[in-house]
């Protein structure tokens, strides 16, 4: 899709006669290797000055190895990196800023406990021989906020934000620091479709001022959306580049998996009986305020119920209720007849919960711990695999190496700890263990988070197995496109209320269901405003 | 045997590389050592071979090693215990006084029957296991921080041991604060005469052993250590969380307890002022250098013993005061720890590197996550 | 009288806690802060009796306290060492090696009484001292003055500065830090010799305004109580320096419950730990009842909506 308002091949603005001039970023031969794993293997890439530039792969393809090294937290073992037709050594993230170049994390580069103000000007705070001036601070942020067009509540607590606004507040930072290259790490994982398009348009404005934006993805309709360059990643090595004009999906699709299967599909069960009842629920949230109010909601053997909203407007704190980790405060939820949502997971687990915890390596596993105990974790905390206090661990070991089998873990062996393996393959752990231990009823919060798009199938995949076999499953995720592409029914969370539910989400498009995520709740919409 | 070994992790490379270093840093610490007692001390040669070859320079001297390792070996591991379940509970000296009062309570007065020593050891365990279990309780139910409970209940420990034994144990003419001496009955038994081996050794070794199978092969281990790798992991996966951190606490405790109650039934034979000796802190000390591992605490419990013994060596034989050898403890423990975790580390990162830079160049294809 | 001698014995908590809680904000727990006060202590007696100038004297301890925490700064943060085993290590040194310095000076392993003293004189206020209650802030050593300021000087540092707001960003995320820029461990140095500092300071006044000289083993602990202050406090100036007050308080009741013979020394002592235990459970279970109150009124307010 060619973008009438396409500034790239402008925005260079040099139209003498002579050299072309040096595109903004330029890598070649690039090489780094961690212990064993050959992360980046000889890598090129060529950004043009005022472009934006995708940088497209699964996981594991050492995309984020490449940025690394770009943004000076790691040294390449070979090659050379260019600014602007001059090499360029980076030994640290500061050299990297220096010569212009922003790093925009998910998680890394904020302080929680500090405020949206304190967080962007750190490191470069306006002081008077050491005393913050605050003043000047806030002056000089507001101005980057209005010269490019976003906003943030200054004082709030960055921790408190939603994973939207943290991200601004990272662009924000990088702007301040006058980056005119702006790096962007998987940007759009956490965000609405609404606030994706509040990101693109950011972008846009950003390259209409001559930044040059590269960011990692796997998402591709995203890619053909906002950008205008493409370097296409597989197993460390660069499989293909070129301009988005140029090229086609399919094509695309072929550089970043080679022949893999990449579809998801919807569990195609009859639905069965009702078996999980909720009547007008209510459930506290973080710091005390109610996040669920009167929700009442059927759930039945066989379908996946997915939860849509807006992050922060309580579908969270629903499913975590089923769980067992946080109480009712008001309103009944019954499983098979057995009451729910006392507030103990051990509970809700004896009667059939299953739970999928949206942050992997903080709720998900014990990263340090091997394969075979996180994966069995929850049967042995139950009771299993123990005769009289004493484990079973030849049995454990043999149950650990069907489930792997099963549900094709990529791992060297099952004594392995959790936490060398990829993002995928750990969530398909975590899958394992919860599907495995035959439960009525399976929460998975986020089932794709940080998942590239092979990885994102096969999550998909199991689920619909799940479904399949007559488990209830509700999920929740901020991708619009998985809820549509995995759920039978979506029921949508605005204002800590269920304002709709959806039966039939063949039928449903994307902006619809963004608009009922918006729709009611005048709050939700101001928020999304501003 | 091999591959078992790699999957675990442990390579004989690894491990051959971990006593290289050992090796290496004590060697220099040890020159260190001599160097300061050269500047200070008036017989820097005495003192020096005092602390090396003192504790094996004479059966009563082994003797005393192997008493000393026995209780460092019971304190190490009952802190190695909780701090595998990431709870840093420093409560092991006050446990070590309280299993050390009841028992001497109790067998002051059945001390004259036969295997009362017994009945000690388990009155000393159910002591310390109480003591364990208040800090434990009130971190559990009350997310009170334990760094703080445990280190109060210690001062509150070893004033009351001080109280009791003043006000209750103590016979009217001693001179100091000790109680009256233990019927035979009641001391714990011993093997051999030079060097004389303590059953409280033997049963080190033997808790050890316990708690190394209670953490890899019971369920009640396994949320232990799941607690300690990720507690908000253990919470969501239906492991009994709060059931661990208390009970590793009280267990911990009843540890201790029995190895103050060793202390009184194997070497004073009595209650006396100090008792606790600072084993409870150094158990502390034995576990982290032991990082934590059960099968290591013997180990790093002999290799303290060692060096806490040869400082008491040396202060006797040389014209040495105690304090230098406590200092001399402390610079050793310092340059101990930095290579275990830190420049062992950053050696290794380098190697790595280096052998990186090697299989970069080769063209053969390794396994992209 | 009470209350002059509870600002005086505060003083030394104070200027602990406060030091502490510097270097706990930017990610390092001191448990070395006993040691630095006794070194602290013994240098500024030493020092003060050579030169007969206490202000002499109160300079070097300053210059020893953060010569004691640079050695852990080193281990830690250089060599990687773990941060609670360094900081014992460097408490049995501080221990041993002030009574073989006091024995190597004065040929006693006790104290140093044997050596003229240079206390600090105590300072009158005018004015103040008429007062009843703030009467008992008249009379105190300049150190304790500075230990009144350091609340708002501390506060200020962490909130109003530049160093503060890097201090607070590397105790929560040092991978941020990296991120904006900025070298963790210089600034992790930099609150370390600021704690080692105010312990130093701390350790001034017990042995030359207390006490008036240095007796073994003075600390007695407090580096220890200093830190339990902090969490008391839950790390935050405010709360911190209302703790160690509240234990300089009971520091002064067992000092004069002990002149009372009546009372059994041993439980006499016990009583600051057991309060601070007690302080510790009301603490934790008002935040949990706190929690349930809050539960309980969303209910109230969700039934209400239904």
């Amino acid at each position: 899709m060619v973008d009438p308002l396409d500034t790239s091949a402008g925005s260079a603005g040099v139209a003498s006669a002579g050299d072309p001039p040096a595109p903004r970023l330029q890598v070649e031969g690039l090489c780094k290797t961690y212990g064993t794993v050959v992360a980046n293997r000889d890598v090129a890439l060529s950004v043009r000055a005022g472009s934006v530039h995708a940088v497209l792969g699964e996981n594991g393809a050492g995309k984020s190895t490449l940025m690394k090294m770009l943004y000076g937290v790691e040294r390449p073992d070979r090659g050379e990196i260019r600014v602007d037709g001059q090499p360029v050594r980076f030994g640290s993230p500061r050299d990297a800023i220096a010569h212009g170049i922003g790093m925009v994390f998910q998680h890394f580069g904020i302080v929680p406990g500090l405020t949206a103000a304190e967080n962007i000007v750190l490191g470069v705070e306006p002081t008077h021989h050491g005393v913050l001036d605050r003043a000047e601070s806030r002056r000089a942020v507001q101005a980057v906020m209005d010269r490019f067009g976003l906003a943030v509540g200054l004082d709030d607590k960055v921790g408190e934000m939603s994973a939207a606004r943290q991200q601004r507040v990272e662009i924000l930072k990088a702007l301040f620091r006058g980056a005119a290259t702006l790096i962007l790490d998987e940007p759009t994982a956490l965000l609405t479709p609404q606030e994706r398009h509040s990101l693109f348009d950011a972008i846009r404005q950003l390259t209409q001022h001559g930044t040059t934006v590269l960011f990692i993805t796997h998402k591709l309709a995203e890619v053909e959306e906002v950008a205008d360059d493409y370097t296409v990643m597989r197993a460390g090595e660069v499989t293909g580049s070129g301009s988005i004009a140029a090229s086609s999906r399919t094509a695309l699709v072929k550089m970043m998996v080679g022949d893999a299967v990449t579809h998801s599909r919807r569990a195609s069960a009859p639905r069965g009986a009702p078996v999980l009842r909720v009547e007008s629920a209510s459930v506290r949230g973080g710091g005390g305020r109610v996040a669920v109010s009167d929700a009442t909601v059927d759930v039945c053997r066989g379908e996946v119920l997915g939860l849509a909203g807006v992050e922060g407007n309580g579908q969270l704190e629903f499913i975590e209720m089923l769980a067992g980790l946080r109480p009712l405060a008001a309103g009944r939820a019954t499983l098979d007849g057995a009451p729910l949502g006392g507030g103990e997971n051990r509970r809700a687990r004896s009667l059939g919960v299953a739970y999928v915890p949206e942050d992997r390596l903080a709720a998900g596993v014990a990263a340090d711990v091997p394969i075979v105990e996180n994966i069995l974790a929850n049967r042995i905390g139950s009771g299993g695999f123990s005769r009289f206090g004493r484990l079973d661990r030849s049995a454990m070991r043999r149950e650990a190496e069907q489930l792997v089998e099963r549900f094709d873990v990529r791992c060297a062996s099952i004594e392995v700890p959790v936490g060398t393996l990829s993002g995928g393959n750990m969530q398909k752990v975590i899958l394992a263990r919860e599907i495995s231990a035959d439960p009525k009823l399976l929460l998975v919060a986020e089932p794709t988070r940080g998942l590239d798009i092979a990885a994102c199938a096969r999550v998909h995949e199991q689920i619909a197995r799940a479904a399949e076999t007559g488990v209830a499953v509700v999920t929740l995720s901020s991708d619009i496109d998985e809820l549509l592409a995995i759920s039978t029914r979506i029921a949508v969370f605005s204002a800590g209320r269920l304002v709709r539910v959806f039966e039939q989400v063949e039928q449903l498009s994307a902006a619809e269901l963004g608009g009922a995520m918006l729709g009611i709740g005048g709050d939700a919409e101001r928020e999304e405003a501003a | 045997m091999r591959r078992l070994l790699a999957e675990r992790g442990l390579t004989v490379n690894r491990l051959g590389g971990v006593l290289g270093n050992v090796t290496a840093v004590t060697a220099g610490a040890l020159i260190l050592i001599f160097l300061l007692l050269v500047l200070t001390s008036d017989d820097p040669v005495a003192a020096t071979d005092a602390l090396l070859s003192g504790p094996v320079s004479d059966p009563t001297r082994v003797t005393q090693w192997l008493g000393d390792s026995a209780t460092l070996m019971l304190t190490g591991i009952a802190v190695a215990l909780v701090f595998r379940v990431g709870q840093f509970s420093l409560g092991a000296e006050g446990q070590v006084a309280m299993g050390a009062l009841a028992s001497g309570a109790l067998l002051l007065h059945i001390g004259g029957t036969p295997g009362s020593w017994v009945v000690g050891l388990l009155v000393g365990a159910l002591a310390g296991f109480a003591w364990g279990a208040v800090p434990g309780v009130m971190k559990a139910y009350g997310n009170a921080d334990e760094i703080v409970s445990t280190l109060m209940l210690n001062y509150v420990a070893l004033f009351f041991f001080a109280f009791a034994i003043k006000e209750w144990l103590q016979p009217p003419n001693a001179g100091f604060a000790v109680s009256d001496f233990y019927e035979r009955n009641a001391w714990m038994p011993t093997f051999g005469e030079s060097p004389v081996v303590p059953l409280s050794l033997v049963l080190a070794l033997v808790l050890v052993i316990v708690v190394a199978y209670l953490l890899a092969r019971t369920r009640g281990g396994f949320e232990m250590r799941m607690a300690g790798s990720n507690m908000r992991f253990a919470a969501a996966v239906g492991l009994r969380v709060r059931r661990s951190v208390w009970l590793s606490m009280a267990l911990s405790g009843a540890i201790a307890g029995v190895a103050g109650a060793a202390i009184a039934q194997t070497e004073t034979h009595r209650l006396i002022l100090g008792l606790s000796g600072n084993f409870g802190y150094d158990g502390i000390l034995v576990a982290l250098l032991a990082a934590n591992r059960p099968l290591l605490v013997p180990v790093a419990a002999l290799a303290y013993g060692y060096l806490r013994t040869g400082g008491d060596i040396a202060q006797l034989t040389s014209n040495t005061p105690r304090e230098l050898i406590t200092t001399a403890q402390g610079v050793l423990i310092l340059f101990v720890t930095a290579r275990f975790t830190g420049a062992g580390a950053r050696l290794r990162d380098l190697v790595q590197r280096l052998r990186a830079r090697r299989t970069a160049d080769s063209v053969s294809t390794a396994e992209v996550r | 009288m009470f209350l002059h001698d509870v600002v005086q014995n505060a003083t030394p908590y104070i200027l602990a806690a406060m030091g502490g809680l510097v270097a706990l904000r930017a990610g390092v727990i001191n448990i070395a802060l006993e040691g630095i006060m006794l070194a602290a202590a013994l240098t500024a007696v030493l020092v003060a009796s050579s030169t007969a100038i206490p202000l002499i004297g109160v300079g070097a301890a300053i210059a020893a306290g953060v010569a004691f925490v640079a050695v852990l700064g080193l281990f830690h943060l250089h060599l990687k060492a773990d941060l609670i085993l360094a900081g014992f290590a460097l408490n049995l040194v501080a221990a041993g090696g002030t009574v073989y310095v006091l024995y190597a000076a004065t040929g006693s392993t006790s104290d140093a009484s044997s050596l003229t003293a240079h206390p600090l004189s105590p300072i009158a206020l005018p004015g103040i001292d008429a007062i009843p209650v703030l009467d008992s802030l008249s009379d105190q050593s300049v150190i304790t003055y500075v230990a009144l300021l350091s609340l708002p000087a501390v506060a200020w540092l962490l909130y109003r500065t530049r160093l503060g707001l890097h201090i607070r960003a590397v105790g929560e995320s040092p991978a941020a830090v990296v991120e904006a820029g900025l070298r963790p461990r210089l600034i992790q140095w930099k609150a370390l010799a600021i704690c080692g500092g105010l312990a130093a300071l701390a350790g001034v006044q017990l042995s030359m305004s207390t006490t008036t000289t240095f007796v073994r083993d003075m600390t007695a602990g407090r580096g220890f109580i200093a830190l339990g202050a902090i969490y008391l406090g839950a790390k935050h100036p405010v709360g911190t320096f209302v703790a160690a007050i509240v234990f300089g308080v009971l520091d002064t009741l067992v000092t004069t419950l002990q002149i009372d013979a009546s009372f059994p020394t041993d439980v006499v002592l016990m009583l600051p730990y057991v309060a601070t235990l007690v302080a510790l459970l009301v603490y934790a279970r008002r935040a949990t009842r706190r929690e349930r109150a809050a539960l309980r009124g969303a209910e109230q307010e969700a039934t209400a909506a239904a």
